[in-house]
């Protein structure tokens, strides 16, 4: 998934690169493609947040979880009044696809784990995802979007991204110092 | 009309206007926007007066709160949203955002004037 998105990512970068400055570059993602991937994204940390839910008793693990849950919740309504204004069906892509099939693997993975081992694993993939994430709004989604309300709404989210990946960061520290 | 009469309408007028600005300046000042934007209280520290009434509007996409046991809760506000609290001590008042735990704001309240 993160290859993909990543590939994603540098095939918009040389696109733009590779054109004459006044020409403008062909959008590799459309803004149906780019729909898809919002509201996969957020609904991935919902799920990843809801097994943290279950399974962890580390307060700020809890907190942690039940912040991106609602932050994300917050994303996808946003994102699902939008396209339904725009009148834009999302449409799942590759990108989209690899995203879910990934993100089924490492719940898989966090699954098995318990306690202390659990906070660390997920505490850690909250890094890696948010980081990939922010990656992808700046280099890919905001790029490639062609709607200004649908450039602006992805403009909004990233700080919340943001926060998430600095909060994620603490949280690993605290969790390894236990 | 006289000449007298006209310079006092005109005096009338000039002082109904300077009224109306000044009761206009003061509903305004009276009144402190606190933006949540970019998961922060901006400004994060206000100044105001009792009897003042702040207002947080939510900026983000993401919910927010601003709460303060005891003295103020806005339940969680959606983007566009906002809550109007007015203050009633002087004090510092330390509030946050029970969403985001970073997410902290300043309300010093002083005396009214």
């Amino acid at each position: 998934m993160i290859q993909r998105l990543l590939v994603a990512t540098a095939v918009v970068a040389v696109a733009a690169c590779a054109r004459p400055a006044a020409e403008a570059p062909a959008p590799t993602i459309s803004d149906a493609n780019i729909a898809a991937i919002v509201v996969t994204a957020n609904t991935i940390d919902i799920q990843y947040a809801d097994l943290a839910l279950a399974k962890s008793q580390h307060a700020e693990v809890r907190s942690f979880a039940e912040m991106v849950k609602k932050d994300h919740q917050s994303v996808n309504e946003a994102a699902g009044a939008l396209v339904t204004r725009l009148g834009v069906t999302p449409e799942m892509n590759g990108v989209a696809f690899d995203l879910r099939d990934d993100a089924e693997t490492k719940r898989l993975t966090l699954r098995d784990l318990e306690g202390v081992a659990f906070d660390s694993a997920y505490a850690a993939n909250e890094i890696t995802y948010h980081t990939t994430v922010l990656g992808a709004i700046d280099n890919a989604l905001i790029p490639s979007a062609q709607n200004a309300e649908l450039k602006a709404l992805l403009v909004a989210v990233r700080p919340a991204v943001a926060a998430h990946l600095d909060h994620a960061r603490e949280l690993a520290a605290k969790v390894a110092r236990r | 009309m006289s000449r007298a009469r006209v310079v006092i309408a005109a005096l009338a007028l000039v002082a109904a206007v300077a009224c109306g600005a000044a009761a206009a300046s003061m509903r305004t000042s009276g009144r402190t926007e606190i933006a949540m934007r970019g998961n922060s209280f901006r400004p994060r520290r206000a100044e105001i007066l009792v009897g003042d009434t702040v207002v947080w509007v939510n900026r983000d996409i993401v919910r927010h709160d601003a709460v303060k046991p005891g003295l103020f809760d806005s339940g969680e506000l959606r983007g566009g949203e906002s809550f109007a609290w007015v203050a009633a001590d002087t004090g510092l008042i330390e509030y946050r955002c029970t969403i985001h735990q970073r997410m902290r704001g300043e309300l010093l309240v002083r005396p009214a004037k």
